[in-house]
């Protein structure tokens, strides 16, 4: 399939304009009834880096898979490399040929083989007569793939696992550049920078930016607006199923207003620290000297009645905070509640529940909830042993409290016997919270618990946040969503490289707080 | 990324169900099996030649001296805690073995044997335990060669014949009739009650069902995941243990060659159990119904004269028909 760009460019229409390197037309899917993406249109220049944005559900993973041909799209649409036709239906098959590549959210490195087996798989040069793979012209190929991308001393025997970060991410990129020649094409990166630790990103980007330079066409999947505004030059922004921006250029945009494009709202909520006000009283939570994962020892206290957000950016350590005050995770320190002290060496999760610590965790699916279990199972779960006998877990305080969390969370549907994965995201977080705030906990853990639900959910999760501090508890948000510490915190603690930067006291604003992390001095402003 | 149900439009708002047709699914997809079960009675005893009473055909079904329903009972401990468990059969058959060749061969008094016996199925369930709880190996392979030493040593035990010899009056103690059917029924049915109680009412058969869910949501409330997963192997082979000696008993002794044999009709009736009383999950009711179920079949495929080679493609069709109609409810179920 090697083919000379004189071959491919013939790309020019009819009317002698160069067609976009790759277009969809009116791509829709729908599932069993539910259309999750209408009428999707894209179109990405050869040599541009285009940026495909949206909260989860929002269609953009849809479409990413409907180009990709692992979904079947509805009947209708189309879609065109340098102004060819390859679908619908695409074949997922024949798609390197077609010259799209994806570099999937994992990158879909197995570690334990050699770079040469990585970057060839599906792609083997074979010898003539005994079909056998041939590992010089391989290893050939690979040299020349990451020559290409200047890292041509990666040798193409060495085991992924033993590479760095940032070379990991190159022999995916050549995985997905190989046979190809040099400006064609268009790769697909799928959440990748999510894979990818801090200190690679910036030789992440470099690399596209060495692809875009030679003429490939590069689109960028990513929830991280951040990273989209520094390194795209047009967006995509798709919201509820539809496309609702196209090709902007990200030239004329800043954060708040991808922001705004992305929610489809101004990012306002209510101040539910100002309507909902909640008395300190006697107790809490006291942080001595944490350490682990990122944290570098700090200390802390959050008293009963008072809701304490900790945020920082990436890399400041703060998304190992969560599982570390829950006892869920090793660290060293100590978290004391309500005078009872519990060493992080040897943690434990029962004796942390037993004083009165309630955990929400950031991964609702892999920690939170039990899907496949009702939601009266999973509502009543930390409260068995409590409530119920060894030999009965009793039903009729199941079904009232159960109850009592539907309607207080307006959960719908209010089936306290439905599964878990029937609900829709936020309903599921409400369910979470609920789950949790059941007991009356002595301390709220929140990890970042607005992820992936919608708008309303936001809201009922935020007052349920702030309800458990007018409650009596000692609430920690773990979040790096300004504009739900600025609605439901008394304090904000900005943490950055393992400890604490600022502590910001009410009043202050999303902004502000935005400002503290990414240390923007007030003039600038 | 895995695009989770999309969050917003989901919903779709169906109508309600007037109550009574609303109960009257339930119970249907519930009790569908026990109602293919009575079909598929009525037609054998239709198509068998002679005059078979249906009364007189369930006691014969309800008689079989069989150790299935307690084998699957120990499976469905472990399925339902996430486990999976081969070795039943293997410590069913060293169990069995274990008491006549210790009361016969080597002269122990018979109590005795049997508390031998026990001890032996919980060492091996132990020995499961300890190496993948504790070390974290695969329970396919752990259980698989557990199963071959067990069983393989069942043979040494025996000196490779048939170990019989037992004082026949043992016998009743399995064999024994109690309102017409062998105690040996009864105990099936008594054990499966005392789990499906266990599984069903208690907090510890909750603290089951999620760790066969999902072990992280488990420990961060607070249950001992190692400790549940360790008790079901214990369990499991303590039931395999009680099998054997059951078993052993009412036939006067055992020949380890046989024990194989239990292995696909044991698992074909913990899946079928799946799709029955509690859809989706392995349940100790589905269970029994399900393996009666089974050996109704093969009961009438011998009334019609067929034998032999019918019964393993009986068993194997109706696992795997089990497993996919299993699998089809619980996608019904998640998307």
């Amino acid at each position: 399939m090697i083919e000379t760009l004189d071959e491919r460019d013939p790309s020019a229409t009819d009317d002698g304009a160069v067609a976009p390197r790759l277009e969809v037309r009116a791509l829709s899917k729908t599932f069993a009834g539910v259309t999750v993406l209408k009428d999707a249109h894209l179109e990405v220049r050869a040599g541009e880096v285009h940026a495909l944005v949206g909260q989860n559900g929002s269609g953009k993973s849809t479409l990413i898979k409907l180009i990709s041909g692992v979904y079947r799209a509805d009947p209708g649409g189309d879609v065109l490399v340098d102004g060819r036709r390859i679908g619908t239906p695409v074949d997922p098959g024949a798609l390197h040929g077609e010259g799209l590549a994806f570099v999937h959210q994992d990158l879909g490195l197995i570690p334990d083989l050699s770079v040469r087996e990585n970057v060839r798989v599906g792609q083997h040069s074979t010898r003539r007569y005994t079909g056998w793979i041939d590992k010089k012209k391989d290893a050939a190929a690979v040299r020349d793939a990451l020559e290409f991308l200047h890292l041509g001393h990666i040798s193409p025997q060495a085991k992924v696992a033993s590479l760095r970060p940032s070379e990991r991410v190159g022999v995916a990129i050549a995985r997905a550049l190989q046979n190809r020649n040099m400006g064609s094409g268009i790769v697909v990166f799928d959440e990748s920078s999510r894979a990818i630790p801090h200190e690679a990103l910036d030789d992440f980007y470099a690399m596209v930016r060495l692809l875009t330079s030679q003429g490939t066409a590069v689109i960028i999947v990513s929830h991280n607006l951040t990273e989209v505004l520094d390194i795209a030059d047009r967006v995509t922004v798709l919201r509820n199923g539809r496309v609702v921006e196209m090709g902007r250029p990200t030239a004329g945009l800043d954060e708040a207003a991808l922001t705004k494009l992305v929610l489809g709202r101004y990012g306002e909520l209510d101040d539910f620290a100002e309507s909902m006000p909640a008395e300190r009283r006697a107790g809490g939570l006291e942080l001595r000297g944490i350490r682990g994962g990122r944290l570098r020892g700090f200390t802390a206290t959050v008293q009963r009645g008072e809701v304490v957000g900790f945020t920082g950016s990436i890399d400041s350590g703060l998304s190992s905070l969560a599982p570390l005050i829950a006892g869920a995770a090793r660290g060293s320190g100590a978290v004391v509640v309500d005078g009872t002290e519990l060493s992080l060496e040897r943690p434990s999760i029962a004796r942390s529940l037993g004083t009165g610590i309630a955990y929400i965790p950031q991964d609702r699916h892999g920690q939170g909830l039990a899907t496949e279990l009702t939601v009266e199972e999973n509502v009543t779960l930390p409260h068995l042993r409590r409530r119920g006998r060894p030999w009965w877990t009793g039903r009729s305080w199941q079904k009232a409290e159960t109850e009592a969390v539907l309607k207080k969370f307006s959960v719908t549907p209010a089936d306290r016997r439905a599964v878990v994965a029937t609900f829709s995201g936020g309903n599921q977080q409400k369910v979470l919270m609920g789950k949790w705030l059941l007991g009356g906990p002595a301390a709220l853990i929140l990890d970042d618990p607005t992820q992936a639900v919608d708008v309303g959910a936001r809201s009922a999760v935020l007052s349920a946040t702030r309800q458990a501090a007018v409650d009596g508890a000692a609430v920690v948000l773990c979040s790096s969503e300004v504009d739900d510490l600025a609605a439901v915190c008394d304090r904000v603690v900005v943490l950055e490289e393992g400890k604490i930067l600022t502590e910001l006291h009410r009043p202050f604003t999303a902004d502000d707080i935005f400002s503290a992390i990414f240390h923007e001095s007030e003039e600038s402003h | 990324m895995s695009s989770v149900s999309p969050t917003t439009t989901t919903v779709t708002v169906r109508p309600p169900r007037p109550a009574a047709q609303r109960i009257a699914l339930s119970l249907l997809s519930r009790y569908a099996l026990v109602i293919l079960w009575i079909i598929m009675l009525l037609v054998l005893l239709a198509l068998v030649p002679g005059d078979v009473s249906p009364v007189n055909a369930m006691r014969t079904v309800f008689s079989q001296i069989t150790p299935v329903v307690f084998l699957a009972l120990g499976v469905v401990i472990t399925m339902s805690v996430g486990e999976f468990d081969l070795s039943f059969a293997g410590i069913f058959s060293i169990s069995a073995v274990a008491v006549p060749s210790l009361a016969v061969l080597h002269g122990w008094p018979v109590p005795l044997a049997v508390l031998g016996a026990l001890a032996l199925a919980l060492l091996a369930g132990a020995v499961n335990a300890a190496l993948i709880v504790g070390l974290g190996i695969n329970s396919v392979v752990v259980t698989l060669g557990v199963w071959s030493v067990a069983g393989g040593l069942a043979f040494l035990l025996s000196g490779e014949t048939t170990v019989s010899g037992l004082d026949p009056a043992l016998a009743a103690i399995s064999t024994g009739r109690f309102v017409g059917l062998p105690h040996l029924f009864w105990y099936g049915v008594i054990l499966v009650s005392i789990v499906a109680y266990v599984m069903g009412a208690t907090p510890v058969g909750r603290h089951m069902a999620f760790v066969g869910s999902n072990r992280a949501v488990a420990a961060l409330a607070g249950i001992a995941v190692g400790r549940v997963r360790v008790g079901a192997y214990l369990a499991s082979a303590l039931l395999a243990g009680l099998a054997g000696v059951v078993i052993a008993l009412g036939n006067g002794g055992f020949n380890p060659a046989s024990a194989s044999a239990f292995l696909l009709p044991t698992f074909a009736a913990v899946f079928l159990g799946t799709v029955a009383v509690v859809p989706g999950r392995f349940n100790p009711i589905g269970m029994l119904i399900a393996a009666y179920f089974l050996i109704t079949g093969v009961f009438g495929l011998q009334l019609l004269g067929l034998t032999g080679w019918v019964t393993e493609v009986f068993y194997g069709a109706a696992l795997i028909l089990a497993v996919t109609v299993s699998h089809l409810l619980q996608r019904r179920v998640k998307s």
